[in-house]
């Protein structure tokens, strides 16, 4: 018999993962699956998610799992509220240091987990890594084809150009 | 990134400040059209566009606060009136801050939050019965909830060790309630030993830091300037005795001070050097309070951080006056309680320095004003290392591009000081009975995208690029141009017969104050 208080987490690739209840429930998706199946032994499939991301997945919600309460508080303002007041810690940043493609694969399977703090933590690192940047930096860092004609481009430019200070 | 769905790069974008949002525009046809749909980031470029900030979060959507915002530029532009509200001016001293008008009635602080039907702000009027007998001047931020009171008293005789000796206190009190200061830990009084007679105390806030200027005019008196922490009380910040006996300072960010000395010299008698040097060359210096001394030093000894040097005046006049100005404070914010929708950036200001010139043999004064945008000094800030002493910038590296001169009629900027707020300055003329109140606004991304956009103006409002040039000599010695570009609105005038006697026009983030026997706001 399985511990009561922790759930079995398949990922698309077939690794397994023993988990506490009460992290995987910072996952709506899969806090309303456990609602729904009641108590059970069966493990739960996630099969959009890799091992390795799931790994991730897993390590922040361990991380955050006691201030879990902190994003159920009140929201004046709903999504937007709550988007503006998360903050990104030094533990964050270190979590997100890892290359691009599983970063931005760890954005999508929380979008997909519905694992809000994730998602917004996520997009915060990755608009700090666009701060500031010229329009072809930001093609550079993300691999970006410029789809734009000289001409589009040069009238995009003029368009914009009264934001700039110096 | 180009494996996220949309929405999720959305979610990263809106994170972005106004001009990097700008610049994903121009990174690919699909992000153009991501950005050019969110109302959020529409929002954050129109924030960026007007130098405003976003309030705190409220039961407001962002599309609300940006049609809010559309509205309030428009109106600005226009200076169309929303609401009009009059009530009494009394005699004695008076304060118009942040949103709050406050008089004194008797012993009495009367105070009323003006009201803003754009930014949801209600009218609000209450009482600080017996502020005190001894009052002297008063100051106030209603964003922390903060009353200054001076005092000035000579019944600290006992205290002092000489009889020409007196206290300066500056009583630290709740703007609502008028008890002590809540966050004042250090001491809810601050007090400062002189031997000046001051006639008049300048005050003014920013953040932690409440500098005051105590100015003397009692002949061979000097200024004095002290800057506290008025949190921490006794923190002296920085004590500077000005050996000139006027002088004016404005707070460019919490840790950089304006000041603009100015006045009779300590060795100056009456009838020498009235046409010196320094009568002359009028000049802006800037302090780094983190280098400056905490004890008391004269302003020749004082290792400030540079100047700027207005030009040369002409050898028949002398500045008899000068001040400068803005408002509201750096890193100014409205009270929380307030729940505005968004207020005015934190570090764009403009700033109005009041120039009064006497020409030799002249009974009228002629009066300048030089407009300078905060980000004048900031460029030129950025050019030096930050522990520098005593670097000039003169006028041919700040002035002609940097600001503007501006002529106005010479009484505007003496009594109705709150002629400026944010980027905008305002002012009344006369034109036989017609009154006009003209505003001049020098947000420089707004008129840039202005005229990129080829905005329709409205019939009374003008983008001013062409240079005002003196050619004539009668103030400077050589021909100054001055070229920063601004917006100037005029409002339709008020006839004097059928409209009564408007005495000035101040300003406030929300209104425009049209001071006569009654007032108007809007």
């Amino acid at each position: 018999m399985g511990d009561s208080n922790r759930l079995t987490l398949v990922a698309s690739d077939g690794g397994k993962f023993v988990v506490d209840k009460e992290v995987v429930q910072m996952s709506v998706l899969l806090k309303n699956m456990i609602e729904d199946l009641g108590e059970t032994d069966e493990s739960i499939p996630i099969p959009n998610v890799t091992s390795p991301v799931l790994t991730k997945v897993i390590e922040f919600c361990e991380n955050h799992r006691t201030d879990a309460a902190r994003t159920d508080g009140p929201n004046v303002d709903g999504d937007d509220a709550r988007m503006r007041t998360a903050v990104v810690s030094d533990w964050d940043r270190q979590f997100f240091d890892v290359d691009q493609d599983l970063m931005f694969e760890i954005i999508v399977a929380a979008n997909y987990l519905d694992i809000k703090s994730l998602v917004d933590v996520g997009c915060k690192v990755v608009a700090d890594m666009i701060k500031g940047k010229s329009p072809q930096e930001i093609r550079d860092l993300f691999d970006i084809v410029n789809d734009f004609s000289p001409e589009e481009e040069a009238a995009l430019r003029k368009e914009n150009e009264w934001a700039n200070d110096r | 990134m180009t494996s996220l769905p949309p929405e999720l790069v959305i979610a990263v974008l809106v994170n972005l400040d106004f001009r990097t949002i700008l610049h994903c525009r121009q990174v690919c046809a699909t992000w153009k059209d991501l950005v050019d749909r969110d109302t959020r980031m529409q929002y954050t470029v129109e924030l960026g566009t007007a130098g405003m900030e976003d309030g705190p979060p409220s039961n407001l959507t962002p599309s609300a606060r940006l049609a809010l915002l559309r509205e309030r530029q428009s109106a600005w532009r226009r200076l169309a009136w929303r609401s009009e509200l009059t009530f009494p001016m009394g005699f004695g001293p008076w304060e118009l801050y942040g949103g709050v008008l406050a008089q004194m009635q008797d012993v009495n602080l009367v105070l009323q939050q003006l009201p803003s039907a754009i930014r949801g702000i209600k009218a609000k009027k209450w009482e600080i019965p017996d502020v005190g007998m001894d009052m002297r001047d008063f100051s106030m931020d209603p964003a922390q909830d903060l009353l200054i009171v001076v005092e000035h008293t000579m019944v600290g005789y006992v205290f002092c060790p000489s009889p020409s000796a007196s206290v300066c206190c500056l009583y630290l009190k709740s703007l609502l309630t008028g008890a002590p200061h809540p966050a004042a830990v250090g001491s809810a009084v601050l007090r400062h030993q002189t031997f000046l007679r001051p006639h008049m105390y300048i005050i003014r806030i920013a953040g932690d830091h409440l500098g005051t200027l105590l100015l003397s005019r009692a002949p061979g008196d000097p200024s004095e300037l002290l800057i506290w922490n008025w949190r921490t009380g006794h923190c002296r910040l920085v004590r500077v005795n000005l050996h000139f006996s006027d002088s004016s300072f404005a707070f460019l960010t919490p840790r950089y001070l304006l000041l603009c000395p100015f006045g009779n010299e300590e060795s100056d008698s009456p009838d020498n050097a009235q046409y010196d040097d320094s009568r002359r060359s009028p000049r802006i210096l800037v302090l780094d309070m983190e280098l400056a001394p905490h004890e008391p030093v004269q302003l020749k000894n004082l290792e400030y951080m540079c100047d700027f040097l207005y030009p040369k005046l002409g050898p028949t006049c002398r500045v008899v006056g000068m001040t400068i100005r803005s408002a509201p404070a750096p890193h100014w914010q409205p009270h929380p309680s307030l729940q505005v929708p968004f207020s005015v950036g934190q570090e764009e200001r403009l700033f109005v320095v009041s120039l009064y010139v006497a020409e030799k043999g002249q009974r009228q004064l002629r009066s300048l004003v030089s407009l300078i945008p905060s980000s004048t000094f900031f460029t030129s800030l950025s050019l030096i290392p930050s522990e520098t002493i005593r670097h000039t910038f003169t006028w041919a590296d700040w002035g002609p591009k940097g600001s503007r001169f501006y002529v106005t009629p010479s009484e505007v900027t003496i009594v109705w000081i709150c002629y400026v707020c944010g980027m905008s300055f305002v002012f009344l003329s006369r034109d036989g009975s017609q009154q006009i109140v003209t505003l001049l606004d020098f947000n420089q991304r707004d008129i840039r995208r202005a005229g990129l956009e080829k905005e329709p103006l409205s019939q009374h409002a003008e983008l001013v690029t062409q240079a005002t040039t003196f050619a004539d000599r009668d103030i400077f010695e050589d021909v100054v141009q001055t070229s920063l570009p601004y917006r100037e609105t005029r409002m339709a005038s008020f006839d004097e017969e059928r409209e009564g006697w408007i005495d000035a026009a101040m300003i406030d983030e929300d209104s425009l104050i049209l001071v006569s026997s009654v007032s108007h706001l809007f």
